[in-house]
């Protein structure tokens, strides 16, 4: 076993576990915002025939 | 309309992501499976490959705040403001690592995991300035006023990056010199052998890319967030 490698293991260790929760992190934000814009646009009212005409 | 911010996703990101994680495994293999060790630190050497190429990434972003900080000063365009805090935020991560990684790599070698040495301690001051960047972007709910504060201190805090580079030549540390290049003769020279220099340049394209693609993930988080902001107060006031 290479000397030190408990140093070079925690390390690489570390740094990829930091990524791998923040890139998913940022992409559930992502995920949120996304859902949150969608039901603000579908709780608009829509409009209808008539007010269409009356414009 | 449809929102612009719920347009169908470009396959960039996607694309960017899918390429710096092959990138980042084909590092991986390079430094363990093909490098040779270095024969004076031996195989925890190998932290550098990791180390070095963070620390170019948080340089390169904190430049990018530096750069967009100053373009928000001068339109007064969100966009410029979304970019600086979205390379803020990875350059934070990135520093962080550079700190984590360097106190690891100092145990074995220097019989410590930190000193209160020059390019330790201005490093360190880069981090707390930055995380300081972030508790006053969330002590200040006027969105421009944020930007603005946010603009003046993320241009002070690059100012730091000269200072952390030079420490090695302006203090006597225990930190070593420049690790890529010394100037031999007023010519620049590698400072290490070929078979150990190629795959630290790797590893820095590569982690560039990782960059680039956290960026414009970052970016797209902040632009639907600003965005859902407006969308809020509007609906409020109807």
């Amino acid at each position: 076993m290479p000397m030190n490698l408990e140093y070079v293991l925690a390390s690489y260790g570390i740094w990829g576990i930091a990524f791998l929760v923040y890139v998913p992190w940022v992409a559930l934000k992502m995920r949120r915002y996304r859902q949150g814009l969608q039901q603000l646009k579908d709780a608009q009212p829509q409009p209808t025939s008539a007010s269409m005409k009356a414009q | 309309m449809a929102s612009p911010a719920l347009e169908p996703q470009k396959p960039v990101i996607p694309a960017l992501g899918v390429a710096s994680l092959l990138a980042l495994a084909g590092c991986v293999f390079w430094v363990f499976g093909v490098a040779p060790t270095e024969t004076e630190q031996g195989f925890v050497q190998k932290i550098m490959y990791l180390h070095v190429p963070s620390v170019i990434v948080s340089y390169v972003a904190f430049f990018v705040v530096f750069a967009f900080s100053i373009g928000y000063l001068w339109k007064r365009d969100l966009m410029f403001d979304r970019i600086a805090k979205a390379s803020a935020e990875i350059g934070l991560l990135f520093c962080a690592m550079v700190l984590i990684t360097g106190a690891v790599w100092g145990r074995p070698t220097w019989g410590t995991y930190w000193v209160w040495d020059a390019r330790l301690t201005t490093t360190l001051l880069l981090f707390l300035i930055f995380v300081g960047y972030f508790l006053l972007r969330a002590a200040t709910p006027e969105r421009h006023k944020e930007a603005r504060l946010a603009s003046v201190l993320g241009i002070i805090g690059f100012l730091d990056i000269p200072i952390i580079h030079k420490s090695v030549e302006w203090w006597r540390t225990l930190h070593q010199p420049s690790t890529l290049f010394k100037v031999q003769q007023g010519a620049a020279k590698p400072a290490m052998p070929p078979e150990l220099l190629y795959p630290l340049l790797t590893c820095m394209g590569a982690m560039l890319v990782f960059y680039v693609f956290l960026l414009l993930l970052r970016t797209k988080t902040e632009e639907l967030h600003d965005e859902l902001q407006e969308q809020i107060a509007l609906a409020n006031e109807g």
